[in-house]
């Protein structure tokens, strides 16, 4: 129950441009699964036709074994959190929750049972009687949880449920996401641009851009071994350091360092990366050192970010060390170990065995 | 996904059988227009075009009708346009000046005033129609394009509208006004009028259309035939068709009616989605 | 009202003016006239009057004419309100539900709110009538003996339909308007928790147009009561037998044509506050109940 497969599905608008390119995806049964991606990347077009409230142009979504292609939304089993949470705002709470089970015909007492468990577990009991109007955002939100989870779905949807929130109540929020879905183990698709969430709540995350997969991973392996130079920037803040190298054979040429790589390269130049927080201000073994100058300190409490140009490139270095307010200039460490190289034509990591500081 | 398709069927056809509710009468009276009047009373009313429809309009338009026979079709689209006109423009001028009042001051009959003009919505024309009659005569007023126009603008409808738009107004605008040194006659010029041109451009067009439509009034404060608006020149057919004796000129009838028509209905048409507005925002 | 406002004693005055100096001479005086004459009675040269209080109201109120018209003027209103926003909702949730030609639609059934109530009643009157309408040689041959020059019925029947007719359009407009108001999510989610679209509509889309339609339903009764005038006047002018007159017909018809002023101005004073109750129970009672 709850296994949901996405195979080959394709969606256009018009004719010409295709929405979303020949996705292939699966869900096993109980898996939180992030579909992470920047605006219009096609990750709310694809929860949504998952939820049947988009058409497919081809491709077949299974739920639980069953082809749902031509199945309408409200026999799909499954039941969906909006992002403006979509209450009916002439119904009470209570009625909100009953809503769906009403037109199942689903008797009373049942409903009233489970109106109860829910706003139990939820702690919305005093609000059943409220209006949608007379409620806060993280009632609102709680509301439309509440609404989905009393349908016993096979496959929960979010699309984007913490935007409207502001940060200390999505913070919140998504430790209670996160505890539900630890209790009640529904198989869920929950759809964000917020990095945070993404890195928090999943089991698996996708990463969507322009209508394709770039990777599909556990949040461990997207942020520590990005397969795409998209992927490596989306993911993680401030963004990954990326620098455009010149490579002859097996040598990498970087700031005047030349970096010896176990494999040939064919092409002459290829991106190099380095995350802000893999860059230090101390020296250690098989190191480059570089100098550079302060143009601005961000300093967030628990870190500083340090913004430098450096022949032309941007550099973004995380640290909690101190640093005086006049410092102008400052030596920073490259642990070349924690490089990633993509290829400069499709863009896809190199993978190494080991890089070596010559 | 065959479903879909069904009910987009039924949709459609459902929508263009009350398209054609409404086009179909019309489209049969201006058919009938083309023809001789004999055709008509033999034949009944026309579904296609006839000959007659040069003759029948430049007789229509140009020649001489109506009881005294001293104005012409065109003079009367003419009255028309004149009433139409002056009410539009009349109740938007005077609507926004007294809302503006309302919504931008506190003055101390403020509130009183404020419903002394929402009477006005409780007193449709036709409730106080005989001793209107009474005070335009006083007034020597009937039969004059003020007597036609300048009662007619003053009723509420307008200043709602208004007040409505200028209560959605920021604040903050008036705040920067008043430091910027603006009295109240130079914010309502340079800034509350410019912006409300749209909202005022759909007032215009709902209020054209309901001063070109005007019925009893015009029947009721004019008796002289120059001031004669279309509506009433249709007026007169019916009694020459209905109550006279020679042969109806069914045609001239119809074309008076079309030409009666057309500029309401193309200014609704053409200017939609200003009619629309204007409808549509004075609802709250 | 507005936080922020000018404090002036005498420019606000200047404003309000022209609007208010046009009511007080146009309206409020007129009025206050209808008031007097209706506890007034004119001998028949119009040359003296004298006081005599409410027997005017007495005389309308046991007049089985007025009383007819009363009847006829409410089951009137209701028939069209009912026809007429029945029709103009349904036309506007099918146009609703088709997104490309929406437009094309809405152009095709708007334009009839252009047509005076006067204009729609002439070609009315050539549509049914006796001697080349075609809707009344139809209506007989289906075996309806169809005559509203003598059958009080036939013509009330063809007034409801006419006047309907009409305001079809009006109706369409604002509950199209209302219908796009309505957020998409709210209807999605709906669409999740409900599998009947009729029942969709009657729990979720209906209510949430509860503003519109009451807005609506004051407009539709306006429209009967008051712009039908030009309809039936060039109709049936209230026959046969008195028995298609609106209060604001028979208004008209007893006080221009009848020289009838008192009481027709006792006949304009109640019907003064009617609309009054109305409106206030518009203002009151249904715009708290109604917003969400």
């Amino acid at each position: 129950m709850g296994y949901l497969n996405i195979k080959n599905v394709v969606k256009s608008y018009n004719k010409k441009d295709n929405i979303i390119k020949n996705i292939n995806l699966s869900v096993e049964k109980g898996e939180f699964l992030v579909i992470i991606g920047p605006s219009g990347c096609g990750k709310s077009t694809l929860l949504r036709m998952i939820a049947g409230l988009e058409d497919i142009n081809s491709g077949e979504i299974e739920i639980d074994n069953i082809v749902v292609n031509h199945i309408s939304p409200s026999d799909r089993d499954i039941a969906m959190v909006f992002q403006n949470y979509a209450l009916y705002p002439h119904m009470s709470v209570e009625k909100n929750l009953s809503y769906g089970l009403k037109n199942k015909k689903i008797k009373k007492d049942i409903i009233a049972t489970k109106v109860k468990d829910i706003a139990q577990l939820l702690q919305i009991e005093e609000l059943l009687a409220r209006k949608p109007s007379e409620l806060s955002g993280g009632q609102k939100q709680r509301v439309a949880m509440g609404r989905a989870i009393i349908r016993e779905p096979k496959i929960f949807l979010f699309d984007e449920p913490l935007s409207n929130l502001d940060a200390k109540l999505r913070h919140q929020m998504r430790l209670e996401i996160r505890k539900l879905h630890d209790k009640l183990k529904i198989t869920s698709v929950y759809v964000t641009h917020d990095q945070i969430e993404a890195m928090t709540l999943a089991d698996k995350i996708v990463v969507v851009n322009k209508g394709k997969i770039e990777q599909i991973g556990t949040p461990d392996e997207i942020y520590n071994n990005p397969n795409t130079l998209f992927v490596s920037k989306f993911m993680g803040t401030p963004p990954m350091n990326i620098f455009t190298c010149k490579v002859e054979k097996n040598n990498i040429l970087f700031f005047d360092n030349i970096i010896k790589i176990d494999k040939k390269i064919d092409e002459e130049e290829i991106y190099l990366g380095i995350r802000a927080e893999d860059i230090l201000l101390d020296v250690n073994v098989n190191m480059i050192k570089l100098s550079i100058n302060i143009d601005m300190i961000e300093r967030l409490g628990s870190e500083n970010l340090i913004y430098t140009m450096l022949d032309g490139y941007e550099f973004t270095v995380k640290t909690n060390a101190h640093i005086d307010r006049n410092k102008t200039s400052i030596d920073i460490y490259v642990d070349i170990s924690k490089f990633y190289l993509f290829s400069k034509t499709d863009e896809k990591q190199i993978k190494n065995d080991g890089l070596i500081l010559i | 996904m065959k479903n879909f398709s069904y009910s987009k069927i039924l949709s459609h056809t459902i929508l263009i059988l009350a398209s054609l509710l409404f086009l179909v009468p019309v489209w049969v009276i201006f058919a009938s227009s083309t023809h001789q009047p004999e055709t008509i009373l033999n034949n009944g009313l026309q579904f296609l075009l006839g000959d007659n429809f040069i003759a029948t309009y430049k007789s229509v338009l140009f020649e001489n009708s109506g009881y005294t026979k001293n104005i012409t079709v065109l003079d009367m689209i003419g009255n028309s346009l004149i009433l139409a006109f002056g009410f539009a423009i009349g109740k938007v001028v005077i609507s926004s000046l007294a809302a503006y009042a309302i919504v931008y001051f506190r003055f101390r009959m403020g509130n009183f005033l404020f419903w002394l003009i929402f009477l006005t919505l409780l007193l449709p024309v036709e409730v106080r129609i005989v001793p209107s009659f009474e005070v335009l005569a006083k007034l020597n007023l009937l039969n004059s394009y003020t007597g036609l126009i300048v009662p007619l603008i003053a009723s509420a409808t307008g200043t709602f509208f208004f007040r409505q738009f200028y209560k959605s107004v920021p604040d903050e605008l008036l705040e920067a006004a008043k430091i910027d040194g603006a009295n109240s006659w130079q914010f309502f010029i340079d800034i509350l009028v410019p912006l409300s041109k749209t909202m005022m451009i759909a007032l215009f067009i709902v209020m054209f259309i309901v001063g070109w439509n005007q019925y009893l009034w015009p029947i009721m404060m004019t008796t002289e035939p120059e001031y004669s608006t279309i509506l009433l020149g249709i007026k007169e057919i019916y009694q020459s068709n209905f109550e006279g004796s020679y042969l109806p000129e069914f045609n001239r009838a119809f074309a008076m009616i079309i030409l009666a028509l057309i500029a309401p209905v193309s200014v609704v048409v053409i200017l939609q989605r200003w009619f629309i507005k204007g409808l549509v925002d004075s609802e709250k | 009202m507005k936080k922020v406002q000018f404090e002036n004693n005498f420019i606000p005055y200047l404003f309000i003016l022209p609007q208010l100096s046009i009511v007080l001479i146009f309206f409020i005086w007129p009025s206050s006239m209808a008031i007097y004459y209706s506890f007034v009675l004119e001998d028949a040269f119009g040359i003296s009057s004298q006081f005599v209080w409410l027997d005017n109201y007495k005389d309308i109120i046991f007049d089985s004419q007025y009383y007819s018209s009363v009847v006829f003027t409410i089951i009137f209103s209701a028939l069209v309100s009912f026809f007429a926003l029945s029709a103009g909702l349904f036309l506007a949730h099918k146009a609703n539900g088709i997104i490309r030609s929406k437009g094309t639609y809405r152009t095709l059934l708007i334009w009839p709110y252009a047509i005076a109530p006067a204009i729609v009643g002439l070609m009315a009157s050539f549509f049914f009538n006796s001697s080349h309408g075609d809707m009344y040689e139809f209506l007989n041959q289906i075996g309806w003996e169809f005559d509203p020059k003598s059958d009080p019925f036939d013509a009330q029947v063809m007034l409801v339909f006419i006047a309907s007719w009409k305001q079809i359009s009006v109706n369409f407009i604002f509950f199209l308007s209302g219908l796009q108001g309505i957020p998409k999510s709210v209807l999605e989610a709906s669409l999740i928790d409900c599998k009947s679209s009729m029942k969709r509509f009657w729990t979720i889309t209906f209510p949430l147009l509860a503003p519109t339609t009451f807005f609506l339903l004051i407009t539709n009764i306006t429209y009967s009561f008051f712009e039908t005038f030009g309809l039936i006047d060039t109709t049936t002018r209230g026959a046969p037998m008195g028995e298609t007159k609106t209060l604001a017909y028979k208004i008209y018809q007893d006080g221009f044509l009848g020289a009838d002023i008192g009481g027709s101005s006792a006949q304009s004073v109640l019907l003064m506050i009617f609309v009054l109750l109305i409106t206030v129970f518009q203002f009151k009672y249904i715009e708290k109940k109604v917003h969400y």
